[in-house]
Order: C-alpha cells, then structure tokens, then sequence
C-alpha cells in the first residue's frame, strides 16, 4: 500500500474520531492543532487505525507519537513488516 | 456487533420512554466502557443516562451519602472490579496473607452492597471477574491455594453464593464475555498501561452487551416463550416422508445434535419458558415422535400450545400468542427455513427470529452466545407454567360447550383468596413487576428487597390475590399495593394481573375486596393512576369500568361510600379466623 493511500485513510478516520467533517490533516499536526485531540480520542484513534489496517502498535509507539506524521510512520512500518 | 465508534456516536440518540439512570464505578479507567453502554442502550431502544464516576473512586462515592453518585439518583449503580487491579493488590500482600485473599475480596464487595442499600434504592449491577493465570507454580497453581488463579476462581465462586442471597444484586457474567472472544481479543496491554482500561477497546461492545441484557431485563424486557418448528429444527429429516424410524435423534451421529438441542430446549422450560409447536404437518403425525420415538428428549407434556396444520406460519403464530396472551416481543421464534423466518420477521418484526447458521451442529453454540433468555428472576413457580397453558386450553373447549359466559362463568366454581404479602411470595412478586406489561397500571418494577421493604412498611397496604378453580391452581395472578397518601386516603401505587385470567371476573373480585379492605382500615378514598405505555393500553379505562370518577386524562378517584359491589362469579376463600 502507498503511503499516500494510507495517509489518505488515515485522513478519513481522523475526522471521524475527532468528529469534524471538513478537517484537513498534515502529518505535522498534534493535539494543539486538533480541537477534540485529547488522550482518550488519541486512543480511539490508535485502535481505528490498529483495526483499519490489522496491526497492532507498541506501548511507546501509542504513548510516543504526538503528531499524525509519527503515527502514519509506525503504522508504515507495522504494515510493511506484515 | 457494533463498533465501539457506531456506540459512541448513538450516545446523541433521542429516545423517549422513561429515563434509566446508571451510575459507572470502577477501580479502573471507566470513562470508554459508559460511553459503550450509554450507545448500546441508545441503539437497544432505553432512554439511557449514564453517570460515570471518575478513575477509582469506588470509596469516596460509596461512602458518602451526598456523593455525586448518589446525587445523581441511580436507577442502578455498576461495580467493576477488573482483576488487572486486583492481580496487583494480591501481590502487594504479604506472602502468607494471599490464601485469604477471596475471602476478604468478598467482604469488601459485600460492604459495597451495604452502602448502596443504605443511601440509594438503586439496583446494583456487578461484574463478575475474568480470570488471569499468572503460571506462578504452572498449572500445579491449580491445587495450591495462595495461588492467584485459585483465589481469583473462588472469589467467583463466592461472588455467586453471596449474589444469590442478595436480591438487589444482578450480575453480569464477565468472566463469559472473555472466554467468548478469548484473553487476546479482550485485554489489550498498551491500551491497560497507557490509560488503565482493562478491556481493549474492540472488546466494549461485546461487554457493554452484556450489561445492556441485564438492564432490559430490570426493565421487563424478557423472552417469556420459545416457538419451535419440527422438522429439520428438533430433529433431523421430516417425519412425514421419512417416518419415525428415518428421522435423525439420538445418540448417533447427527441425532446427537438434535438430542442436544432438545436438552438444552427442555432446560428452558424447567426453568419457565414456555414452549410451543408451529410446524406445517398432520398434527398426528407431527405427534408421533413425541409420544412414540423412544429418543426424543422433548414430550407433549412440555409443549403448552402445539399447532401442526397447513395454514401459513404467520397465522398460526399470531393463534400461539393469543392463546398464550404475550406480546410478540417476548417470543423467540426457530426454524430452519429461511423462508418461514423471513416471512415472520415481516409480518411481526417484535418477535425475535435467530438467523440459525447453515450448520444444525453449531446451533446451540449460537444460541447460547445470542442470550435471549436473560432474566431478573428465576422462581420455583416458573416451571409449572406449563401446565396452566395446558388447562387454559381444556377450559377453552368447556367454555364452547356454554351458551353465555355467565353460565360458563359459574360452572368454573372459581374461588379467589387475598392475602397481605408474605415473605414466601416475596420473590414471585417481585418476579410479576418485572413480567406484567399489560394489566399492569403503572408499570412500576420492584426486586425482592423493595417488595419487602413495602411490604413492612406501615405506609402501605399490600394485598396479593390467588384464583384457582375446577380444573386447577392459578396461584397468585394479582398484585396490590395501596400508599396512605392522608389519613382519610389510598393511593393505588401497584394494581397487576396476569392475562391468564382476564374477563373471568377477578378485575370485579379484586377491586370489591380493595374497597372493602380500604373502608375497614378506616379510608375513605381511594386516588389511582394509569401510566400509559405502549402495551397496558387494554387498561386505560379500567378504573372507570370499576366505578371510579375520572378527575383528569390518567388519574381517578373512588369514594368508598358509594362504592356499589362489582358483579363476579368468584367466590371469596374464608379461611379460619380471618373475615
């Protein structure tokens, strides 16, 4: 899977979690930039994409990665090591 | 099932219907599984509130009595206590003090229970405790008792004996929940460390579940009567083309799985369910199998209704729900023809109608995880439920035998007997509050505990009412409890009777003998309710048939001196010593 298709699904679950229909993402936002980014939706978040695209993220991975960038780039290598 | 998202989203739904308050209290992060149970109610039709106390605050709520959790007047409070905390409590114990570890857990539940007895009337929902096995001496841990995995068992153990003797307690079999999706799919450990949920998140909607089936149950929604078709359904091949010898039951091969299935069909009805028959076949021949094959676990005496003919399934059920006097929504419905569940699905979308898997070997599994059968209440009385349907009918076949009621009436030699509440009926009616929809004038839903509490209240009067007659024993079918509202004044808190015996004459027998007990206690007036709902509409004009003045669109009002004795054919029981 390309990266920008993944970023591109990554996009859709976050303005599903974050509930804001029109939200433009880059992978240089975090939760300053997110109204609804708070711990609990960063969870949420975390087990939409686990579920999404079958993968399962370490504890630093869910604790250590405060921008969507970090997140696609553990989601990118738990996918490509599948 | 649904997606943890798809319940969180469902939390906004507007549901009307009366509110159901509950209260969330964990010694762990609890804030995602209120919001699953919030949607599930939502998206299960209750108008549900969920309070969520914050992160381990079980202590400070429980033992203040204008706590917020408190304020918030639950209908229900919810315990959880996850064995991840409790793993690690066990092990801050000193070495020689873990063998009582269950024991002392109990007595802390139990002190839980007290405090929420002693400052809400609310229910308490407990979650029963999964199992971890921590392997400390490997599966020998089995046999040694300051092991976790023995004690985290026996404080299940203990969990249901001291459950058992408390009627304010429900439980919600969580242990079940994690044997179903397996300890992988259930726990995440990231999702435990980081934010101290002990339930990955995939894994709420299948618990939530669990705990939404004990609140429709509270609330009176329960399966009361399983329907079942015949062939291919209770036992393998049809009766009518591969006779009694061809048919697949037993212990041989695929009859096992049928065998099974009856087993655990005819454990329903032990335990109340009423079974009944609808099958497209010569009732004769439908017959045989029950009285002649010498396999069959099921007999005709466990079946209350059985209609085999050649009319379509739709008619013949809405036959088994008249006789029966049940809503449609408290019928489960099984076949193994797609075709007959689609056309009952249609025809009566409140009947629950499995989608049986292709695989017969695998239907009592899928029954079993669907949990249509939960319940409030389980009562010796339950089981011979079968036996009154069974008389119903014979009174039925006399009753076309009459040229009026009346005479049909008469010939019955009915006799009622009123009696204050008992502590031996406590649960039986408490079990009517929860079951009664339809004669039931306010619908209000009381367990064990309330029912004594009332019962030894001196502000109420509470009356219950037996019928019997020449062909058998009613029991009780009728509860009342009277509020003294003033001095001169009752209020009608309760009024319920079964469907049984609608029209025979006890509505009359019942309100002559409350007046009458009304007048010797002194009242003078007696003020009553109806609360309307979408199943007690046959009793919205009852108060005013029984002589009552309407005093506005659901409130009425007797006054006992122009009272005039309501005609019945039901003879009072005088017993010794008592008027």
């Amino acid at each position: 899977m390309e990266k920008s298709e993944i970023f591109e699904k990554m996009t859709e679950i976050c303005r599903d979690v974050f509930e804001e229909e029109s939200l433009v993402v880059t992978e240089s936002m975090t939760a300053a930039d997110i109204k609804n980014w708070d711990s609990l939706t960063h969870l949420t978040l975390v087990n939409e994409l686990e579920t999404t695209f079958k993968v399962a993220f370490t504890i630093d991975e869910v604790t250590g990665s405060k921008s969507l960038g970090e997140l696609l780039n553990a989601l990118m290598k738990h996918i490509s090591e599948k | 099932m649904y997606s943890f998202r798809e319940l969180q989203k469902a939390r906004s739904i507007n549901i009307d219907g009366k509110e159901t308050r509950l209260a969330v209290l964990g010694n762990c992060a609890t804030q995602f599984f209120s919001e699953a149970l919030e949607g599930f109610g939502k998206l299960t039709g209750l108008n549900l509130s969920v309070y969520d106390a914050d992160y381990n605050q079980i202590d400070e709520q429980l033992l203040n009595p204008s706590s917020e959790v408190f304020s918030f007047e639950p209908d229900q409070i919810l315990l959880w206590l996850c064995t991840e905390i409790l793993y690690e409590e066990y092990l801050d114990r000193e070495f020689s003090e873990r063998s009582h570890f269950a024991e002392s857990y109990i007595q802390k539940l139990e002190h839980y229970w007290e405090c929420i007895k002693r400052y809400s009337n609310a229910s308490i929902v407990q979650l029963n405790f999964t199992e971890i096995d921590d392997k400390a001496l490997g599966q020998y841990s089995c046999k040694v008792d300051a092991t976790f995995v023995y004690q985290i068992r026996k404080l299940n153990f203990l969990f249901q004996e001291s459950a058992s003797k408390n009627s304010r307690v429900y439980p919600v079999d969580a242990l079940a929940v994690q044997i179903d999706l397996g300890r992988d799919v259930y726990f995440n450990a990231p999702l435990y460390y980081n934010a101290k949920v002990p339930v990955a998140i995939n894994a709420l909607p299948f618990l939530g579940r669990a705990v939404i089936d004990v609140l429709k149950s509270i609330m009176g929604r329960i399966k009361k009567c399983l329907i079942l078709d015949l062939d291919n359904t209770l036992w393998g091949g049809v009766i009518g083309d591969d006779g009694l010898a061809g048919i697949e039951i037993g212990a041989l091969g695929k009859g096992h799985v049928f065998s099974n299935l009856q087993r655990w069909i005819k454990q329903l009805k032990e335990y109340g369910i009423i079974l009944a028959v609808c099958s497209k076949n010569e009732e004769d021949i439908a017959k045989e199998p029950f009285s002649k094959h010498k396999e069959m676990i099921l007999s005709l005496s466990d079946i209350s209704v059985f209609v085999a003919n050649w009319n379509d399934k739709a008619t013949n059920i809405k036959l088994i729900q008249e006789s029966l006097n049940i809503g449609m929504d408290s019928i489960v419905f099984l076949d193994d023809n797609p075709f007959e569940r689609n056309l009952i699905r249609e025809k009566f979308p409140d009947i629950e109608v499995p989608e049986l898997p292709k695989d017969p070997s695998t239907w009592l599994g899928f029954l079993q995880r669907e949990n249509y059968f939960d319940t409030v209440s389980y009562t010796k009385f339950g089981s011979d439920r079968t036996k009154f349907y069974q008389a119903e009918i014979e009174r039925k076949k006399l009753g076309q035998t009459f040229e009026t009621i009346d005479d049909y009436l008469k010939s019955l030699g009915m006799i009622g007997e009123a009696r204050h509440f008992e502590p031996f009926w406590y649960s039986r009616i408490a079990q009517l509050t929860q079951r009664s929809n339809q004669f039931n004038l306010r619908t209000v839903r009381y367990n064990e505990d309330e029912i004594q509490r009332i019962a030894e209240d001196r502000h109420y009067i509470t009356l219950y009412y037996t019928l019997r007659d020449k062909f058998g024993d009613h029991g009780l079918v009728s509860v009342v409890i009277l509020e003294k509202i003033a001095n001169d004044e009752l209020f009608v808190d309760t009024w319920l009777m079964s469907c049984r015996v609608l029209k025979r004459g006890m509505e009359e027998f019942v309100i002559n003998h409350m007046v009458q007990t009304a007048s010797d206690y002194g009242f003078e007036t007696i003020s009553s309710e109806y609360l309307s709902t979408t199943k007690n509409q046959m009793v919205k004009d009852i108060y005013e048939t029984m002589g009552f003045s309407r005093m506005s669109d659901h409130t009425f009002r007797l006054n006992i001196s122009s009272f005039q004795k309501l005609k019945t054919y039901i003879q009072e029981e005088h017993k010794n010593g008592e008027k």
